[in-house]
């Protein structure tokens, strides 16, 4: 599914929290965005999800203008999983997971065998499913995180939005969301914390002061001039000689009070 | 002054005499009573005459059975309750106030006679219905008046 | 497909079931009253009225059964049904555990008008009874207005704060209009304070339980939507839930339905609010059992309610509210304990 947003751009009480941000995503690819704390990663794919209010610039999907599609459509081929999804129901895990079959079903309609198998799937997905019956608050944060990924992939979308997936994971599951990730047959979108996990992405962006000032492939983009002028760090870039993958080894600049 | 008072309690007690003996002349067995006040909603549980106040004191000097038991003045008692205790006579008050669109006798009598339930009452369905000034019903020398009111309409209610 | 079939034959055999029910406690309320009527009695007038039989029984009773406690008992089951229900969707839709069909001022507003005419008789002969119904409905929701332009916005919760003030306020309204009552009128106050289903008639009925079956239908339709609001309002809408119109749909029903049964038979507390938490505890969170059990649990628990006024003090009906309270109460405590242990 081609993504294509413009001028994408959203105010908080007057303040731009991001603006003039444009965006193609190619069908297939995982983007990741990065960017230092309240540079507007999670605002950005929120209004890449058509879930903000007020928001300027257009994003069309394969052509259609988003805000022409009903939530129902948009949601088939969608998801998200924002951060501070949270609940105090004391829904089970399989409840969660199922909630992600909600654009393909209607009112009166019941759970298919096919919908079973999809929840199935999404649980095996991230390791959850020998925990199917637990309830909510029972649950670690990292649980709870799988879980709202496993309801997403239930929700079977063309196109997979992740607000840093990878907070609360322990280093285990960590990897195992990338490698999920990577073997995903649809777009990803993922904002990320930790630049050696972007350096995975097909390609990534990176957000300052609301804007994109950088959008390419990672070892492209990723330079120390970004890391000092962008996060404020400098790194020294190493080599795994064990598959010739670029590492980064950050340490506060010298001149950082 | 002494003399005119006395003069008048002395009136008042011959004209009660008067109406019990009139009302004895009947030799009532069995005859009962309800008085209506009125009602905070056209169809919801009345304001009915209880065991301790001017009311009750009419019917049992009349030789009517009151049909309420309780020792509240004013009761709020169930159409239900009534109307299976199914009163001889009803008596209801006539007022000026318009607090409660019960307070207007003619839709107090207008219930009575359209109420699925309370149409059905011998004392309804044989039109044994009193209307009496609420005042009367308040303690003072008014309920003497209302005492003959009641005891010259019983007569003609062919009574048993 | 046998999977299908089967839980369709389980959702039946639960419909009938709860059906069953309904239909037990509706037959208790008939049974069960100031002056004890034999159980073959209502079958006979109830034969009589549906069948077309001949009957021998005293019209005195045949009237009390038929006009009088069957109307009363369904009244009474679609205000449970009604008011349980509100306060389900509105806990699901603000996500606060403390929801009650009261949040929308519906009730208070309905309140603070019967207050009103009862005393200051405000057009007290005018105002015919459905009329009086929509006003108060107008009254309820603009009070909504209010309390969301008050509340601004901000999130459900600061959202439910302000609707909780606005109730409150009006509850002040009532106490400071009812302190200027002397004591006859202040027992028909008690009426709107604490309900009262005395005198509840056909024509209640042929109000009260289309309304509930309405609002019962709005709330099942919007069953998996309503699942969808349990992790926020940003998340129902990424699961494809047009978060705006099913909001404005359910609230619309809920104050319907709460205005319609307040305006019958006054602010009966506790109900909206006990009801779906123990309800969630039987059956679990998800609303395609939830709302039918909700449902059914409300009617059920209000018909017993107003058994219970009627037998707890012998010749005297007690407010059927404060039956209510007296279960509900000691419930709302148990949520507040829970709910902090989860906070």
């Amino acid at each position: 599914m081609k993504l294509v947003a413009q001028g994408l751009g959203w105010k908080a009480a007057g303040r731009a929290i991001v603006q003039g941000v444009d965006l193609d995503l190619v069908p297939g690819e995982t983007f990741g965005l990065i960017g230092p704390n309240g540079s507007g990663k999670s605002t950005l794919l929120r209004l890449i999800a058509g879930l903000l209010p007020r928001a300027q610039g257009q994003v069309w999907l394969d052509g259609t203008p988003l805000h022409r599609m009903p939530r129902r459509e948009i949601a088939r081929r969608i998801a998200l999983v924002s951060q501070h999804a949270d609940t105090t129901e004391t829904l089970t895990v399989r409840d969660a997971v199922e909630l992600g079959r909600t654009p393909w079903l209607s009112a009166f309609s019941p759970f298919s065998d096919l919908d079973r198998q999809i929840v199935d799937d999404a649980l095996d997905a991230v390791e959850m499913r020998h925990l199917a019956g637990q309830g909510w608050p029972s649950l670690s944060g990292g649980e709870r995180q799988r879980v709202q990924i496993a309801r997403a992939l239930a929700q079977r979308p063309r196109l997979l939005i992740l607000d840093e997936p990878t907070n609360h994971l322990d280093i285990h599951h960590q990897l195992a969301l990338l490698r999920l990730v990577a073997g995903l047959d649809m777009t990803v979108v993922m904002a990320l914390h930790d630049l050696n996990q972007a350096m995975g992405c097909d390609r990534v962006g990176v957000m300052q002061g609301g804007r994109m000032v950088a959008c390419g492939r990672p070892a492209d983009v990723i330079s120390t001039a970004l890391l000092s002028e962008t996060f404020r760090v400098g790194a020294r870039i190493l080599t795994d000689p064990a598959d010739d993958s670029l590492l980064y080894r950050f340490h506060m600049l010298e001149n950082d009070g | 002054m002494a003399d005119r008072g006395k003069a008048l309690v002395a009136d008042l007690k011959s004209r009660e005499a008067a109406a019990i003996r009139s009302a004895q002349a009947l030799d009532l067995q069995d005859v009962s009573a309800v008085f209506w006040f009125s009602s905070a909603e056209m169809d919801i549980d009345p304001y009915v005459a209880g065991r301790k106040g001017p009311p009750a004191y009419m019917m049992n000097a009349l030789g009517l059975k009151n049909i309420i038991e309780s020792d509240e003045e004013w009761p709020v008692v169930s159409w239900e309750t009534i109307a299976r205790a199914n009163p001889s006579v009803i008596v209801i008050a006539r007022m000026d106030r318009r607090r409660f669109e019960a307070d207007n006798y003619e839709k107090k009598l207008e219930f009575l006679k359209t109420d699925p339930v309370a149409r059905e009452m011998e004392a309804v369905k044989s039109d044994r219905i009193v209307i009496l000034d609420a005042h009367s019903m308040d303690p003072s020398i008014r309920n003497i008046a209302a005492l003959e009111t009641l005891a010259a309409a019983l007569p003609e209610f062919d009574l048993k | 497909m046998s999977g299908a079939t089967a839980s369709l034959r389980a959702l039946a055999a639960v419909s009938a079931g709860g059906l069953a029910v309904l239909m037990l406690a509706v037959m208790a309320g008939i049974v069960i009253g100031e002056a004890p009527l034999p159980l073959s009695a209502v079958l006979e007038v109830l034969s009589v009225r549906l069948f077309g039989a001949d009957t021998l029984l005293d019209p005195i009773d045949a009237g009390i059964i038929w006009n009088y406690r069957l109307p009363r008992t369904l009244v009474a089951a679609s205000c449970g049904a009604a008011l349980s229900l509100s306060g389900l969707v509105l806990q699901s839709l603000v996500r606060n555990a403390l929801a009650d069909p009261y949040l929308l001022g519906v009730s208070a507003g309905a309140s603070t008008g019967a207050v009103a005419v009862t005393i200051l008789g405000v057009g007290g002969e005018l105002i015919e009874h459905f009329r009086r119904c929509l006003c108060r409905c107008g009254a309820g929701l603009s009070d909504r207005r209010a309390a969301g332009a008050r509340g601004g916005r901000r999130g459900g919760a600061d959202g439910a704060g302000g609707h909780r003030r606005v109730a409150a306020f009006q509850r002040a309204d009532v106490l400071f209009i009812a302190k200027s009552a002397n004591a006859e009128q202040a027992r028909g106050i008690m009426f709107w304070l604490l309900g009262n289903l005395s005198g509840v008639r056909w024509p209640d009925v042929t109000l009260a339980v289309p309304i509930a079956v309405l609002g019962f239908a709005a709330c099942l339709i919007h069953a998996r939507a309503l699942d969808a609001f349990s992790f926020g309002t940003e998340s129902a809408a990424s699961l494809g839930v047009p978060v705006r119109r099913v909001q404005l749909v359910l609230i619309g029903a809920v104050t319907l339905m709460a205005a319609v049964m307040v305006s019958l038979v006054g602010a009966i507390g506790f109900v909206g609010l006990v009801i779906p938490h123990a309800m969630r505890f039987v059956v679990g969170v998800r609303h395609f059992r939830l709302i039918p059990a909700t449902a059914l649990a409300g009617a059920v628990f209000l018909i017993a309610a107003d058994i219970v006024s009627r037998m707890l003090i012998a010749g005297q009906v007690v407010p059927i509210g404060v039956v209510t309270a007296l279960v509900g109460a000691p419930g709302f405590a148990i949520i507040l304990i829970r709910n902090r242990a989860r906070a």
